[in-house]
């Protein structure tokens, strides 16, 4: 900047508001420990204000009691004493955004954590806590997300303002799933508008985050993403403030009319953090020493997600919360609270994921509460097909070991239940397009992989795939749009894949062999 | 005690601006020492809450030292010169609140507006 540069803006700055005097209400620190601060006086301190301590250290108010506040500290110097003062800054817990936050990694107050500065050029500050859009201001759920993964975009699709519970033991694929999701937004498939994701990490391994990081950025995912970071090394104030920055965060893009997805991996150490908080500062425990208000938690965090209207901009955030649970049990506390606050889960199971079966998802137990209402035509009328097998197929299962004494329409059934688990199989950071995925199910839907040995299903799969794509692009063309399979475009894509099976020789041996 | 009693007592000691040694003896000696805390951190709240302490840098005149008076009739009004760390200006504190109109404050709120914006 030029010194005649300087000189106005100083000279500007002096005749500005920002030079008049201030009330600032004060407080003294009474006691501190375990990162709570106690302080008396701030006697106009409200909830969730943001408060500095004399020596630089920051903090939010928790807690307003009759004579003191509790202040929980999100970035403690470790010089706060006895009797130093504490001032409220008169605004609430806010964090700065900007455009210039995509591709970065940040920790909850907004910081880089990838070693380069962040300057936001026009920031604007989100709160962290804000009053969910109202009824008026939203409008239904009707466009897709597409995660890329076969078995969720047909059997439980998600939609752009839904909100989709991830859950299952440790070490099932949740954190893959939304990998995957991340991964998959690079397309912009079916020509939907582009996706700002955030991915925030709470109470993780640092080693984790930086191996997510690494392959988002080698998938050239990081170009749209975002990653708020609150590590298991970070205080429990700031891992709870972490899914909440995020989405303020993702509620600044919406507002600009972006589709945003949110991923909060995960809640369940978001309300061990929240527990820990609650029972430093002395609020009654209740079951399985959860604060009261844990359910409101969750339920005011998810509730943000939210599909706007055109009127109010068009945008939408999507939420992808991810539980653990423990030994497979739906029915704890945590688990059963957000199951019922979102619109659906996904549920995987430790079993599946030991039998080979990766994403190893529970088709019984997954639901999309949104349906089809966010899926294109073809893939609804595929996917229903899809369903029934599956369930079909479970049921029949337990007949298997009396296979020679069963009739020929149940081994029917059997060998097209496995060639169906077999298909919806798909492996890590290869997400498919609707195209594909479309392919792949009409294939195995309407039969005609039924002559294929179950090792060959997948490699066949991408041949098949790959074959259509180059030979035949009008049918692709057709495809793309979404539009129910008539009758004639069925009997188009049946030729094609005879016509590839025969080029290939595949089915000519006995598929039960 | 309840702590309504506490605050009924710290009342009734600021409002007639005496504590004898003989109620300093009592209250020793009854109250625990948990009490004794909570005592002591009301009456600081209180003797806060009716003090006006204002601060200024240089002379203030008589004209303005009645304007504070003013401005707070049941209040206690102290003045302080404190040329070293105000340079000019006035510092009032009521309570919890400062409100500080001193050139030091001002000239440290420009620079930090200044670094944020630059």
């Amino acid at each position: 900047m030029k010194p005649e540069e300087i000189i106005q803006k100083i000279e500007k700055e002096l005749y500005s508001n920002q030079t008049n005097p201030e009330l600032v209400n004060f407080g003294i620190v009474e006691s501190v420990g375990d990162e709570i601060v106690k302080a008396s006086g701030l006697s106009n301190a409200g909830y969730y204000e943001e408060v500095e301590c004399e020596e630089g250290s920051i903090g939010f108010v928790l807690n307003i009691d009759e004579d003191f506040v509790s202040i929980v500290l999100l970035k403690n110097s470790g010089h706060v004493v006895r009797g130093m003062k504490v001032k409220a800054t008169g605004k609430v817990l806010n964090v700065a955004v900007s455009e210039k936050l995509i591709g970065r990694v940040v920790n909850t107050l907004g910081e880089p954590l990838d070693g380069t500065e962040l300057k936001h050029e026009k920031p604007v500050f989100y709160p962290v806590e804000k009053i969910a859009p109202g009824i008026i201001h939203r409008s239904p759920v009707d466009t897709p997300l597409k995660t890329g993964i076969k078995a969720i975009d047909a059997m439980t699709p998600i939609g752009r303002g839904q909100r989709e519970l991830i859950i299952g033991d440790r070490g099932t694929g949740k954190t893959a799933i939304a990998i995957d999701t991340i991964i998959n937004q690079k397309k912009c498939d079916m020509s939907l508008k582009r996706v700002i994701c955030i991915y925030c990490s709470i109470g993780q391994k640092q080693s984790n985050l930086a191996s997510i990081v690494a392959k988002l950025k080698d998938e050239g995912a990081l170009d749209y993403t975002i990653v708020v970071a609150a590590t298991a090394s970070e205080p429990a104030s700031m891992q709870y403030i972490a899914p909440l920055a995020a989405c303020a965060i993702g509620e600044y893009f919406m507002d600009k009319g972006e589709d945003v997805l949110v991923i909060y991996d995960d809640l369940t150490k978001h309300a061990w953090s929240y527990r820990q908080l609650a029972l430093l500062i002395k609020r009654p425990a209740g079951r399985e020493a959860y604060p009261g208000d844990i359910f409101y938690l969750h339920s005011r965090l998810l509730e943000r997600a939210s599909r706007m209207s055109d009127k109010n901009g068009g945008g939408s955030l999507t939420a992808l919360p991810i539980i653990e649970t423990q030994g497979n049990d739906l029915s704890a506390y945590i688990p059963t609270n957000v199951v019922s606050i979102t619109d659906g889960q996904i549920y995987l199971e430790a079993d599946l994921f030991n039998a080979g079966i990766r994403p190893a998802i529970n088709v019984g137990l997954s639901v999309s509460r949104v349906g089809g209402a966010a899926q294109t035509k073809s893939m609804k009328q595929l996917a229903g097909p899809v369903r029934l097998e599956l369930s079909q197929f479970r049921e029949l299962q337990a007949f298997t070991q009396f296979g020679s004494d069963l009739d020929e329409d149940t081994l029917k059934r059997l060998e097209r239940g496995k060639r169906t688990t077999e298909i919806l199989k798909q492996p890590q950071y290869r997400p498919y397009d609707e195209i594909s995925e479309v392919l792949s199910l009409f294939a195995v839907t309407s039969g005609l992989f039924d002559d294929i040995s179950i090792n060959d299903i997948i490699d066949v799969e991408h041949k098949m795939r790959d074959y259509i794509k180059q030979t035949y692009p009008a049918i692709i063309k057709k495809l793309s749009l979404g539009s129910k399979i008539d009758d004639v475009l069925k009997a188009e894509l049946e030729r094609e894949i005879k016509e590839f099976k025969n080029i290939n020789n595949y089915g000519t041996e006995s598929a039960t062999a | 005690m309840k702590r309504s009693q506490f605050r009924e007592l710290t009342k009734s000691i600021i409002k007639y601006d005496e504590l004898s040694e003989k109620d300093l003896k009592w209250i020793t000696s009854t109250f625990s020492r948990k009490e004794l805390k909570l005592f002591r951190m009301l009456l600081s709240k209180e003797i806060k809450d009716n003090n006006v302490s204002v601060s200024f840098a240089g002379n203030l005149s008589d004209i303005n030292k009645n304007k504070f008076l003013e401005m707070f009739p049941n209040k206690k009004v102290t003045f302080n010169r404190e040329d070293e760390s105000l340079i000019g200006g006035v510092c009032l504190e009521y309570g919890d609140f400062v409100l500080d109109c001193s050139v030091n404050a001002t000239v440290k709120r420009v620079l930090n507006v200044i670094k944020e914006r630059l």
